[in-house]
């Protein structure tokens, strides 16, 4: 006990203790102090700092609106996909996932069985986009290391059928094009929130009283579109630019009387859910956003215009001056030349002389007036987005040719819904309707909320005009230059056009528009229609080239355009004696022979390939599409047929045909076959230049 | 041991209960115990993702750990300081070959790179922390031999013997933190033996001037060295020590602050990182400065009264790792807001005020320097922990006394408070017994 030093008093500690106490108290009262600062002072904005960190708000949200057609049919509508994937460390259930997954995605079920052993981390993708609704035993299979993520998607019941008028969306429900982003406002709805926690790590989990406010589903849209009548013209512009070999086309059915648009359909195409390889050429709604010069088809306008104006009738003689007319330098001609004729044949026959001269002595600003009532120069105001006006200049900026050009066509320029559009003002007696795709909409659960009425927008000509047009225009098909459009027992009334494109500003030999317009039954027109195709190259001519696709799209589509159960039934009878002309394919190698074929609606039958020597049924036959033609190719017979024509081949192509025929072959001149002479086994071919 | 004599009276009774028992230590102690208990509780309750509910094991350990505390504070309390003395070479002994065998692969268990712990089935041992003691009853046992005067060269050797031996071994691990605690015990036992004032102003001047002079290198901030230094020499001759130890001072001061920049150019360049964070967290929001940000906002966003018990989003949401051991004060002070804070704080000093006077009150050298020792690595502890809570100071390993959760540091803390209640206990009868 004693072995302790005492504590010795006279060290002054306490007074050491006191300054001591002094100091860390001062210590204190800084720790003091500050914490004030930061707790007091400071705290609402650490308050907010730390909200902003550790609350999330996450969107809950809002199905886009359904699209349907004008009969209620869905088009697009949402769905919601499941993707899976796994964290292998917990996954349990592992045999009967891989099973489910096979099932529902369509790989091996070792595939996914190994994707999850040879993940080392604790997240693999397994399947993206599964519609798990489809298989309820991968949907509710209960483990831990499943991982789903739910994703609301279009789904769209007629895949890429009027794909560029529906429109696309980013994966935000956002709309990019089409209807999806003019009515964007009205499809998106309004997203809902919660208000979650974000923990230090980063995951998310529900507040205590979370802030929550429900998402407002999108309204729907009841379109004027009928979804079968636009996949029948989708189908045979198809086939039409296939066998015209156009670049590009679009077809565009209108309601007269309504303005309604039953369909729009644009190529090329794309599938909506394949928006990824979809080229700008394929999104673009080619009937409002490409202007083109019309060409003949605008005769129409200026044949009401002078009919309004009492300036001809359609009985009027009028001077097609032999198809050629000089005026002040400027030469106008006619492909048909006409002599003195009535002025409906002069429609007819399409007369760029008559018309032109006819015009020239009507004032410019009348005339003018005429084409802006039409529309023309004007966007029609339908209801997508990024419509073009064309171009119609103003009467004080005309040269004195200019009405003449115009008249048929040119110096102006329009889109394909400005023509149909001005055509159905003709067919519904001389008023012109907005054309408009949504006639009304529907609340979130598809019942209709609203409906739109049509809307007129001016009476352009008066019922008589209108009338006495339709009477002219019916002519153009059943005598004139629409006679492909032609159909047994329903009277049509339409216009061809076939217009030279402006190519760095002068018209090309090689580029045209070719089209038809028209509407039916003339009598009491349901349906006014434009076919238009850009760059034909097979035929070029509006007849030609868009009046079949016009008469085929009619021919299919009549049983939902009209009630007449007589005119369906002349027409659907007209549509089963659908013909073709065989063509001449001997000479051409089988591969190419069955192309020709099949891009007019034959069959092929190849016995062997090689260079085709004969064919059954023989060129210039009509045959009923879908018919087989039966081509032998060279070596496929060793005996000799029939002596086989070759005149107008060419001299190479007719020494293939002859010798795959097994005949010698004496060849005279160069150029094209004109006469062929027979001297046993060998053919004397005479060629001319030029033909 | 001393006898109770059962007076008829009550209050005389009242009056010797009182005489015998430091009531104000045990309540401050009892107090600060809980508030960690609550800390930890809400630190530690499972999250919502876990998905399992109910107290923590860290939680129920730190109850358990309390509890042989508790039972060490009891056992130290009747314990004779003779026996103490006795023991106090013994241990630090004890204590030695457990710093040693700690750094021993395969003993000592790697946590953050840190070798300092030792497994003992399932319950993880901290030598550093039991050497505080060991180490302090050392020198204590030293410093009261007869004969022994730590103001010579001689005994102040032995003494720094005693302290650095255990700091070297700590240091090894390494952890610089628990290291520095040292430090602060054997200023505070110099200071206490005699140690001038005056010396160890000029200690706490150098710091100060060395923290403006890191300021001034990181920031441009050179008028903050001036006035830091300025400050500090014009105290350092309100001493009226003799004229040219003072000056002398004052250059070793201020030559040690001028030296900062040039040291700190050749720091590696993730020690940098660690200086300039010190002084602005946002500048490394993911990395060096996310701990003081997250301790700001948990802090900060408790305001006066604190968002309520297991509320305290930023707590509950784990935003600060390991939060219930270093971070611990941002849970009552995030939970129960600035009161809270205060209360803690106030719990705290007072624990240290109860050591300082206890340090004054009894007429041993042993336990006189026990209790001061004690009270200034409380307060090293204290100052030091809040001070990173609140971003005064850099992030340290050095947990906060009776709060944070940690076995080793609560038992031997709470045995050392046994202790003082003996020294409290028996300081007048060793007063009586000397004179």
């Amino acid at each position: 006990m004693n072995a302790q030093q005492p504590l010795d008093d006279s060290t002054g500690y306490k007074w050491k203790a006191g300054i001591l106490v002094l100091v860390f108290g001062g210590l204190f009262c800084v720790i003091g102090l500050r914490l004030f600062w930061v707790q007091v002072i400071e705290g609402a904005r650490y308050r907010e700092q730390a909200k902003r960190q550790y609350e999330s708000k996450v969107e809950l949200r809002a199905d886009r609106g359904t699209i349907v057609d004008r009969h209620g049919r869905s088009i697009a509508s949402m769905t919601t996909l499941t993707s899976f994937a796994a964290d292998p460390t917990i996954l349990k259930r592992v045999d009967e996932f891989v099973q489910l997954l096979a099932v529902a995605d369509g790989k091996e079920a070792e595939w996914y069985r190994r994707r999850i052993v040879e993940e080392k981390g604790r997240f693999t993708w397994l399947a993206r986009g599964v519609n798990a609704v489809m298989y309820p035993a991968l949907d509710t299979l209960r483990d831990r290391g499943i991982i789903r993520v739910r994703e609301p998607k279009r789904h769209y019941a007629y895949g890429s059928v009027a794909a560029q008028l529906l429109g696309t969306t980013d994966i935000d429900n956002n709309g990019l094009t089409g209807l999806e982003l003019y009515y964007d406002d009205m499809l998106r709805g309004q997203p809902g929130f919660v208000v979650m926690q974000r923990d230090g790590r980063g995951r998310l989990r529900p507040g205590i009283n979370p802030e929550r406010r429900a998402p407002a589903d999108g309204l729907g849209l009841e379109l004027t579109i009928d979804v079968e009548f636009q996949r029948i013209a989708e189908e045979e512009l198809e086939r039409g630019i296939r066998e015209t070999g156009a670049s590009g086309g679009t077809v565009i059915a209108v309601h007269p009387a309504s303005g309604d648009v039953l369909a729009m359909a644009s190529w090329p195409t794309f599938h909506p859910l394949r928006l990824d390889r979809a080229t700008n050429d394929a999104i673009r709604i080619r009937g409002i956003t490409d202007v083109y010069e019309p060409g003949s088809t605008m005769k129409a306008f200026a044949a009401a215009a002078l009919v309004e104006e009492r300036q001809l009738a359609s009985t009027d003689i009028v001077d097609g001056r032999q198809g050629l007319y000089v005026i002040n330098g400027t030469t106008i001609k006619d492909d048909h030349p006409l002599g003195r004729v009535p002025f409906h044949e002069a429609l007819e026959q399409s007369s760029n002389v008559v018309f032109a001269s006819a015009i020239r002595t009507m004032n410019p600003r009348v005339y003018y007036k005429y084409l802006r009532d039409f529309g023309f120069g004007l966007p029609t105001g339908i209801d997508l987005p990024g419509e073009m006006r064309g171009r119609l200049r103003r009467p004080n900026e005309w040269e004195p040719s200019t009405p003449m050009f115009m008249s048929f066509g040119y110096g102006m320029s329009a889109t394909a819904l400005q023509i149909v559009n001005a055509y159905a003002a003709i067919a519904n007696g001389g008023v012109l309707m907005q054309p408009r795709l949504v006639q009304a909409i529907r609340d979130p659960h598809g019942v209709q909320d609203r409906t739109i009425a049509p809307r007129r927008i001016r009476k352009v000509v008066s019922a008589p005009t209108a009338s006495s047009l339709t009477t002219m225009l019916v002519g153009v098909v059943e005598r004139g230059t629409g006679k492909l459009a032609a159909i047994n027992g329903l009277r049509i009334a339409g216009k061809t056009g076939t217009a030279q494109q402006l190519d760095n500003g002068t018209y090309s030999r090689t580029n045209y528009t070719a089209s038809f317009v028209g509407y039916y039954p003339a009598e009491s027109p349901s349906v006014a229609m434009i076919v238009m195709l850009d760059r034909p190259t097979s035929t070029i001519y509006g007849g030609s080239a868009a009046a079949p696709i016009f008469r085929r799209i009619v021919q299919k589509s009549i049983t939902m355009t009209t009630s007449d159960e007589s005119v369906r039934a002349r027409v659907v009878a007209s549509a089963a004696v659908d013909t073709v002309l065989v063509p001449d394919v001997r000479g051409l190698h089988t591969l190419q022979a069955d192309s020709i074929l099949r891009s007019i609606g034959l069959k092929s039958q190849v016995s062997a390939s090689g260079t085709v020597v004969r064919q059954h049924p023989m060129p210039g036959v009509a045959a009923p599409r879908g018919n087989v033609v039966t081509i032998d190719a060279m070596g496929a017979t060793s005996a000799r047929s029939e002596q086989p024509s070759v005149l107008g081949f060419t001299i190479r192509r007719a020494i293939a045909v002859l010798h795959g025929a097994g005949y010698e072959v004496r060849v005279q001149g160069s150029g094209r076959v004109v006469r062929q002479e027979w001297r046993n086994d060998t053919c004397l071919i005479i060629a001319r230049q030029g033909l | 041991m001393a006898t109770i004599r059962f007076d008829d009276d009550d209050v005389a009774l009242q009056r010797r209960m009182n005489d015998l028992v430091d009531w104000g230590l045990m309540l401050a102690v009892f107090g600060v115990l809980a508030v960690g208990l609550i800390s930890i509780y809400s630190a530690t309750y499972p999250s919502f993702i876990s998905g399992v509910s109910g107290p923590s094991s860290t939680f129920v350990k730190q109850v358990l750990y309390a509890s042989i505390g508790l039972v060490g504070a009891l056992v130290a309390f009747f314990l004779p300081e003779r026996w103490m003395r006795d023991a106090a070479w013994p241990m630090y002994g004890l204590s030695m070959a457990l710093l040693v065998a700690v750094l021993i692969p395969g003993i000592g268990k790697v946590v953050n790179g840190q070798q300092c712990w030792i497994d003992i089935g399932g319950f993880s041992f901290q030598p550093s922390e039991l050497a505080k003691l060991t180490t302090l009853m050392a020198l204590a046992r030293f410093a009261s031999e007869k004969g022994t005067d730590v103001l010579t060269i001689r005994d102040g050797g032995v003494a720094l013997g005693i302290l650095f031996l255990p700091m070297a071994l700590i240091m090894l691990q390494p952890d610089t933190g628990s290291a520095t605690v040292f430090m602060a015990m054997g200023m505070g036992i110099f200071l206490w033996l005699g140690g001038s004032l005056f010396a160890l102003y000029v200690v706490i001047a150098g710091a100060v001037v060395g923290a403006a002079a890191l300021y001034a290198a990181l920031f441009d901030g050179m008028i903050w060295f001036g006035i830091a230094a300025a400050a500090m020499a014009i105290g350092a001759f309100a001493f009226r020590r003799n004229v040219i130890v003072t000056a002398l001072s004052v250059v070793l001061v201020v030559g040690a602050g001028l030296m900062v920049r040039p040291v700190f150019d050749k720091l590696p360049i993730h020690q940098q990182n660690r200086l300039v964070t010190l002084f602005e967290p946002e500048r490394n929001p993911r990395g060096e400065g996310y701990h003081v940000i997250q301790s700001m906002l948990a802090v900060g966003s408790g305001g006066v009264t604190g968002k309520g018990f297991r509320k305290g989003t930023q707590t509950q949401l784990r935003y600060i790792p390991e939060q219930w051991t270093d971070f611990i004060f941002c849970v009552p002070t995030e939970e129960f807001g600035f009161v809270g804070g205060v209360m803690v704080i106030a719990l705290l000093a007072s624990i240290m005020l109860r050591a300082a006077n206890i340090a004054v009150s009894v007429r041993t050298r042993f336990a006189s320097v026990i209790a001061f020792g004690f009270g200034s690595v409380m307060l090293y502890h204290t100052l030091v922990n809040i001070g990173m809570a609140i971003g005064l100071f850099p992030v340290m390993g050095i947990p906060l006394p009776f709060l944070s959760a940690g076995g080793t540091a609560l038992i031997v803390n709470l045995t050392i408070v046994g202790m003082l209640m003996n020294f409290y206990k028996t300081r007048r009868r060793r007063a009586a017994s000397t004179s």
